[in-house]
């Protein structure tokens, strides 16, 4: 297998076939990142081809410091364009109803992480996914990506507090939804059985 | 706290490395790769230093061979053997020389014949270092079959040795330099042609960074001081960023405007007449675009640079020039873009580069090698570092510029 930076080196080239591995090499995983801040399937796509176009232009500025540098890099790029996206797209992105919903009314689940191992991996996307557009990308900014909630703020443009509480509510929300998730699939598999 | 820790641990854990495929034609959608080529600053700063080597080589070569000239022409003399030598001494060894009969001795020289008494006499009285070198300047004249009837024979022109002996030295030859042949005039006027191709230094990334400019000068010598004026136009190309707002097209529908209807009075029914127009849908989103557009820019350049030379040969000298130059923008071609929207809708084109400066001031400075050729023709190679005292956009968004430039000029003295 290529190395990254042998990749990297015959990209800047213009080896169309260096280009195309790279593609098929990263495109998976960062097609499965967009998803995470972008449900919706052929506009996740259409950031992922936004973002490759990004890369070929910006790989001769990259600088290959060590392995994983690339991937860390482009996923970099691929977040800074599904969080453009969904700036163009809700221009009030930063400012989510903080009662949309009531944390009151959300019963907290069990702790227990156990009984999500029965869900597969792209029914706990797809639970992501449900989350509002506001929620989700607090969401995965600190919980995917290690932003600090001082980091999330200044992107988002909101205060710190606000950060803490979507996170909170996000966190509530989702452990609902991949509950709900596990009792219909227990129900489907009771019947289906 | 802990539980949503393992939460959001459990999370990452489970998420880390899932990939989902992209449908395959998503890569055909690739953009073809450009191959990047060095970045143009390594080719520039090689082609410079070559260019300060080709000159200070061919500096070298011809130092070297205006010495070789001047050590073959000019003939030193030993003070100590000027002394003892006197002039009867000297003749007699010159007519001794001459009547030997030998085949490279002429027996009829050229213009002045050996045997002719009052023509010796002349050559005696005259300083024997000064015939020796009308001689040397005459043989060199003379094409090569006639040098045979020359007035010194070839084996006393070789013997030079001998000659260091018996030559006394003259006042003028005191100074070897007197002998030598100055092309260059202490004091002149002269005008001529200058191009200047320049490599620019902190312009926006889309800027061309070369520059090619071309005029007319007027050089003013005086010793090793000289002063230069001129004008000249240069020509800058740019490349302008253009924003281009556009909503993309999806679709088009008839729509109903109106309907009337007409009696068939032979089916009794009513026919209906419809009355349609074409609703063209775009999308709500406005995207943008960039377009790159090239344009032009003219500046009149008027130097005054100043100059001394440090040193001299007798074609050739190396200086230095500094001093500063005006840049007035005189025309700029802008073009628009030519953007072809399709069946998208354009909102908007805003050309989103900043604008250019109308007046800037540079000051240049840099060595100076001038070659000095024959009927007061003389060529300058001037490579030299400006730099601008103000940014050449009206918003200032890089640091000043500056450039590097090879000045080739022709002059002709007036």
């Amino acid at each position: 297998m290529e190395s990254e930076q042998s990749l990297v080196k015959e990209c800047i080239r213009g080896n169309q076939k260096a280009c195309e591995a790279l593609y098929y090499r990263y495109a998976g995983r960062l097609l499965s990142i967009c998803l995470r801040y972008i449900p919706q399937q052929d506009v996740a796509e259409d950031v992922l081809q936004e973002t490759f176009i990004k890369v070929f232009q910006h790989l001769p500025s990259f600088e290959f410091r060590n392995k994983g540098a690339l991937q860390a890099w482009m996923t970099r790029i691929i977040v800074n364009q599904a969080l453009n996206y969904l700036r163009n797209k809700d221009k009030s992105l930063h400012l989510i109803d903080l009662e949309t919903v009531n944390p009151m009314k959300i019963k907290h689940p069990d702790n227990s992480t156990e009984n999500f191992n029965s869900l597969d991996t792209d029914e706990i996307h797809r639970c992501i996914g449900r989350l509002a557009d506001g929620y989700r990308t607090v969401f995965n900014l600190y919980i995917f990506e290690d932003y600090s909630h001082k980091e999330i703020a200044s992107l988002l443009e909101i205060t710190e507090s606000t950060s803490k509480t979507q996170l909170l509510k996000a966190r509530a929300l989702l452990k609902k939804y991949m509950e709900e998730t596990l009792n219909r699939k227990k129900v489907l598999q009771h019947y289906g059985s | 706290m802990e539980a949503n820790n393992n939460f959001d641990d459990y999370l990452r854990q489970r998420l880390d490395g899932h990939e989902i495929l992209p449908p395959p034609y998503q890569a055909g959608k690739l953009p073809v790769p450009v191959p990047i080529s060095k970045p143009w600053f390594r080719n520039t700063i090689f082609i410079a230093a070559v260019l300060i080597v080709a000159i200070f080589i061919s500096g070298i070569l011809i130092i070297f061979q205006n010495k070789q000239t001047a050590s073959n022409s000019v003939l030193p003399v030993h003070k100590n053997t000027i002394q003892s030598v006197d002039k009867e001494a000297n003749t007699e060894l010159l007519t001794k020389e001459a009547s030997l009969p030998d085949e490279n001795f002429p027996l009829q020289p050229l213009n002045k014949p050996i045997n002719n008494q009052a023509n010796q006499k002349e050559i005696i009285d005259q300083p024997a270092s000064r015939i020796i070198l009308a001689e040397f300047q005459r043989i060199n004249m003379i094409p090569l079959r006639e040098q045979r009837f020359s007035l010194v024979p070839k084996t006393l022109l070789n013997r030079k040795t001998d000659l260091r002996v018996m030559l006394p030295k003259t006042t003028d030859e005191t100074n070897s330099s007197a002998i030598r042949v100055k092309t260059r005039p202490e004091q002149s006027l002269s005008a001529g042609l200058f191009f200047t191709p320049e490599w620019l230094f902190n312009t926006t990334g889309l800027d061309a960074k070369n520059m090619r400019s071309a005029g007319l000068e007027i050089n003013y010598q005086l010793h090793r001081y000289s002063i230069r004026m001129g004008m000249g136009i240069s020509h800058n190309r740019s490349n302008e960023e253009w924003d281009m707002a556009y909503q993309s097209y999806l679709g088009s529908y008839q729509k109903l405007d109106s309907m009337s209807f007409m009696y068939d009075a032979e089916n009794h029914v009513l026919v209906p007449k419809y009355y349609l127009s074409d609703v063209t849908i775009y999308d709500e989103r406005i995207e943008n675009e960039k377009s790159i557009v090239s344009s032009t820019y003219t500046y009149l350049q008027i130097p005054l640079v100043m100059g001394y030379d440090f040193a001299e040969w007798k074609n050739l000298s190396f200086g230095l020039r500094a001093g500063p130059q005006l840049s007035l923008l005189i025309d700029a071609s802008n073009s628009e873009p030519t953007y072809d929207a399709g069946n998208n809708r354009v909102i908007s084109m805003t050309n989103i580069s900043p604008d250019r400066l109308k007046t800037n001031w540079q000051f240049t400075a840099g060595p100076i090698c001038n070659m000095w050729f024959g009927k007061g023709l003389s060529l300058q190679l001037e490579p030299h570092l400006k730099y601008y005292f103000n940014s050449v956009y009206e918003k200032a968004t890089t640091d000043k510029p500056f450039a590097f430039g090879m000045r080739a000029s022709v002059l002709i003295q007036l």
